[in-house]
């Protein structure tokens, strides 16, 4: 099993990196089992750590006979990656972290057994993996979020989406450059840029919320331990938010109503309610770029606010499918 | 083939760490450590803080309502004592004029006057089941023209006869003006604000 640290380099002003290196951090022999694997303080964690806002994103790539698996995953090593969130605080001070579960196996390449053999089965014989810019980067507009806004004149609803807005997207790998992708874990993508949105929405909004992300294809050097011979990952956010162009589903009790969660109310002529959450919704189809379809596994921010204002003449309701206000989409008494 | 691999990362020092777990084709995901959070806790979702707001212009001395709320993760009853206001730095201080404790997981976002046409039961000697529990508050000030706000409320309550104290953070403004009518944007905006303030003063990230 290697344990690899995804340092980017050569970021340009879109902050698009023109390479990653995947360097190997710890490698062991694993067998079933607890186990545990050493990985020493070095100067490539602590740039990885730095370059990621206090995030290092890991990629762990295990052989088995003539298998292999892998995925990246994001790990909070400093407290300023925290940001407000607890159990990214308890991971960087508890030194604990869940690791999901890995893809299944599948065949290795010839050329990775090859060195294994003759490297007698050492894993930290595995060059690492070198990733270099394919093509263009790619801006495209990646969901965030819905908004839901009574369709009473006077309701509105403000979209926030804050700075530090670090949003974990899933990575794809492939064999061809256009097509084939599979998800490989996910990578942890800081709003470098500082940035914040928000925007109003008038009554009867039912949309999608999106920002603009990067995106880019990176070839390997095809290296043994390279989880595909391309990759496309997103690699940072504007940290924008605008009004999409789709419409999500309406709400699926038909009414606040009817909820079995409860609901939350707003009087008219001015009252005001502002939504907190930890995350968002999760979607598997945040963004399809060269192909692939982006997905956000544990949501986007820490930090998105909707303020919803009742200007109209009479009460206004919010709902969704969980104890309010904590939900990560907010209904109302029309949709 | 199909196994899973699931582990648990272990971090050994500041900066080195390591991993630990089961390898095989069928194994459970350890539980992340953490530590004791206490009988009684501000609502947080995935262990962050949520700071929630609301704000309703009112005449002066008229409740504007709001709702704060607490979750319980232990079985063991929690019973309330008493309440005190939580006051939002940059504003003026606002009037304590209800407590309860609500009876339906209906919540008020925002409400005007008292009763609040919401259930209640009187917050002293109220036991909290085990999960979310949501109080209402009333508050209000008497110079029209002036935002008198809240931050949250500092509650006192017994666990097995031993005495605590919570913060619960849950932001409300009471945007007084002599009179009420049909549109008051600046109330929206002193909500942002006070939830901004508020933020900070518990060291959230804005």
């Amino acid at each position: 099993m290697l344990v690899e640290a995804h340092i980017s380099e050569g970021i340009n002003s879109e902050d698009v990196p023109s390479q990653f290196l995947d360097i190997t951090l710890a490698s062991a022999q694993v067998s079933r089992g607890p186990f545990s694997i050493q990985v020493p303080k070095s100067r490539d964690l602590m740039r990885a750590e730095r370059l990621g806002n206090g995030w290092v994103n890991f990629s762990i790539v295990i052989d088995s006979g003539d298998y292999v698996t892998s995925q990246y995953i994001p790990v909070p090593m400093a407290s300023r990656a925290a940001n407000g969130s607890q159990p990214a605080a308890q991971e960087v001070l508890g030194h604990a972290v869940t690791v999901p579960h890995f893809r299944s196996f599948r065949v290795m390449n010839s050329s990775m057994r090859r060195i294994l053999t003759s490297e007698g089965g050492r894993p930290d014989g595995v060059v690492p993996c070198e990733w270099l810019k394919y093509g263009s980067q790619r801006e495209d507009e990646t969901r965030i979020g819905e908004v839901h806004t009574d369709t009473d004149s006077g309701s509105t609803d403000e979209f926030k989406y804050a700075t530090q807005a670090d949003s974990t997207i899933t990575v794809g790998v492939s064999a061809s450059a256009s097509s084939g992708w599979s998800g490989d874990g996910s990578v942890k993508i800081s709003n470098h840029f500082g940035g914040s949105g928000s925007f109003p929405n008038p009554a009867g909004t039912l949309k999608y919320a999106d920002g603009d992300f990067y995106y880019q294809r990176y070839e390997s050097n095809n290296e043994p331990d390279c989880p595909g011979k391309y990759m496309n990952q997103a690699v940072s956010a504007l940290g924008d938010a605008f009004r999409g162009t789709n419409s999500p589903a309406a709400n699926p009790y038909g009414g606040c109503l009817h909820d079995p969660h409860g609901q939350a109310r707003a009087d008219p002529h001015g009252g005001t309610f502002d939504q907190d959450r930890g995350t968002a919704e999760g979607y598997s189809g945040i963004a399809n770029v060269f192909g692939f379809s982006f997905g956000g596994g544990t949501g986007f921010s820490n930090n998105i606010y909707q303020d919803y204002t009742n200007n109209s003449n009479v009460e206004q309701y919010y709902c969704g499918n969980g104890p309010m206000p904590d939900v990560p989409v907010i209904y109302n008494s029309s949709h | 083939m199909a196994c899973h691999v699931a582990w648990r990362m272990t971090l050994i020092t500041s900066m080195s760490f390591a991993l630990t777990g089961l390898a095989g084709c069928s194994s459970n995901p350890a539980p992340l450590t953490s530590s004791d959070p206490g009988p009684l806790a501000t609502l947080s979702s995935g262990g962050q803080v949520l700071v929630n707001g609301g704000g309703i212009p009112v005449v002066p001395g008229q409740a504007a309502d709001f709702t704060v709320y607490v979750v319980n993760p232990a079985d063991s009853h929690v019973e309330l004592v008493s309440a005190a206001l939580v006051p939002v730095p940059g504003y003026p201080e606002a009037r304590f004029l209800h407590v309860g404790l609500m009876l339906r997981p209906d919540v008020l976002g925002a409400g005007r006057g008292w009763p609040s046409g919401i259930p209640t039961r009187p917050l002293t000697g109220a036991r909290l089941p085990r999960g979310q529990s949501n109080i209402i508050i009333g508050i209000t000030g008497q110079a029209a023209g002036r935002n008198y706000a809240a931050a949250g409320i500092r509650i006192s309550y017994r666990v097995s006869g031993r005495l605590y104290h919570l913060t619960a953070w849950s932001v409300g403004v009471a945007c007084v003006r002599k009179v009420v009518g049909p549109s008051y944007p600046g109330c929206s905006a002193a909500v942002s604000k006070a939830v901004a303030a508020v933020r900070k003063m518990i060291g959230l990230p804005g």
